[in-house]
């Protein structure tokens, strides 16, 4: 199995001697990983603030959002304090992505980090030792990450997405994108990623979940149920009087042919009349 | 510590025991886990898994007339799956780690001689002690003569299911009947 990792680190904020002390320990892992066969993602080739200046915000955010979720496992950097660090592990304990915490022997790692409840594997390193911890931590964490990539190829099959785009379009017309997008306090393109991308990489909060179903008028199940049927009420009615609910109403029940559609109006208006 | 991972599979589990222990076992609904510092798989309630018959051998051998048999079902949970290949590292490394911390602590490695899986014993319970939370652990144990010339299936082979919470347990245990 070929990992992909995503380093997530610290890339500001650092005097000269902080960022070349990182960023040799940075290129260490690189080298491990590629000697390993581990494809890895390093925002300081790509999408570094200072080197990468013209890269916009918005890129940025969207590319090494996207890399994470791809991830098996994510390693952060815990030198310095970092918005985009935590960010990024945030992003990736929500999706269930184990995370190497690298920190350096000696320094106090940041407690919202070492909080995170699991799904984390610590190691203290000095630049000697640094190699053998880090591949001493993805030997550790193997047993994880193969069980992961079987359940999450299983979810990414999930059509949430597209669920939420084919009831926006029936429910609110097909070019609604932006008025729902508004109700929801998104802006379009955050909810067209949403209705385009897999469920791993869009990954909407259960919050986000539900105030969609809220304003679509439909249920969590029909969102995000991966084995939900819709059953449209000719469909419903073609299958409670097919010949094979006949006979399985005879065998089980004893109902004849004859009164079981009897039987079935009786009960649906009885359904309707408490509704 | 991190989660192992997770299956909601339940399995029919066999421990073989005395009479007297199985009535003991039945009315306290509770098999106390062993903590020989030769079990194979670590600390933990001891189960042959799916396989009545090898319980039987296993207790009759030990206990000849006072043998008996109870069932049970275990989910496995957080499993530490030695079936999955991917365990083999792991396994590796808590191999080397016991090695680098009995040399630090001027300590002898323990040893496996026999059925006293000593050291097997000392890895095992440091991974599930140290590395991963687990439920249960299970492994296959090649046992016994080949059932004929050549052969890869020995007489004796079974799956040893070790329970390391109660809660694992999800059936009442019940004096197998013929045991």
């Amino acid at each position: 199995m070929r990992l992909r990792t995503y380093l997530a680190s610290p890339l500001t904020g650092l005097s000269p001697e902080e960022e070349e002390d990182l960023f040799r320990r940075q290129d260490l892992i690189i080298r491990v990983c590629e000697a390993n066969n581990i494809e890895i993602h390093a925002p300081k080739g790509v999408t570094h603030p200072t080197k990468h200046p013209d890269i916009p915000a918005g890129f940025v955010n969207s590319l090494d959002r996207e890399k994470v979720l791809e991830s098996d496992f994510i390693v952060v950097m815990t030198d310095k304090p970092s918005h985009g660090v935590g960010i990024e592990a945030e992003k990736a304990s929500n999706s269930l992505i184990p995370m190497i915490l690298c920190s350096p022997k000696g320094q106090r790692t940041s407690k919202m980090l070492l909080g995170i409840p699991s799904l984390k594997h610590l190691i203290e390193v000095t630049p000697e030792t640094l190699e053998q911890e880090f591949l001493r931590a993805i030997e550790i964490l193997r047993p994880l990450l193969a069980t992961r990539r079987e359940w999450i190829h299983q979810l990414g099959q999930a059509p949430v997405g597209t669920r939420i785009r084919e009831l926006r379009e029936q429910r609110m017309g097909q070019d609604s994108l932006e008025e729902l997008a508004s109700k929801l306090g998104l802006t379009p393109d955050e909810l067209h990623y949403i209705e385009e991308k897999p469920v791993y990489l869009s990954n909407p909060s259960a919050i986000l979940l539900m105030r969609i179903a809220d304003v679509l008028q439909v249920s969590m199940a029909e969102l995000a149920d991966p084995h939900y049927v819709d059953l449209s009420s000719e469909r419903m009615a073609e299958i409670l009087l097919s010949e094979s609910a006949q006979e399985l109403a005879k065998a089980r029940f004893g109902i004849r042919r004859e009164d079981y559609k009897r039987l079935l109006r009786r009960k649906l208006q009885d359904v309707v009349s408490r509704l | 510590m991190l989660p192992a991972p997770f299956s909601d599979r339940v399995v029919k589990a066999f421990h073989g025991t005395t009479i007297d222990k199985a009535a003991q076992i039945v009315k306290d609904q509770l098999i106390a886990p062993s903590r020989n510092p030769y079990d194979w798989l670590g600390h933990g309630a001891y189960f042959w898994e799916e396989s009545y018959e090898r319980a039987r051998q296993w207790a009759e051998k030990k206990y000849h007339s006072e043998a008996a048999v109870v069932s049970t079902e275990v989910r496995l949970g957080r499993c530490i799956n030695l079936f999955d290949a991917s365990w083999a590292s792991v396994l590796g490394r808590a191999h080397e780690d016991l090695r680098a911390r009995r040399a630090a602590l001027g300590q002898p490695v323990p040893q496996n001689r026999g059925g006293r899986r000593e050291l097997d014993c000392a890895i095992i319970n440091h991974i599930a002690e140290d590395l991963y939370e687990a439920e249960t652990i299970r492994a296959a144990y090649l046992e016994g003569e080949a059932i004929y010339p050549s052969s890869l299936f020995v007489g004796l082979a079974h799956i040893q299911l070790v329970a390391r919470t109660p809660n694992a347990v999800v059936a009442r245990y019940e004096v197998e009947e013929g045991s």
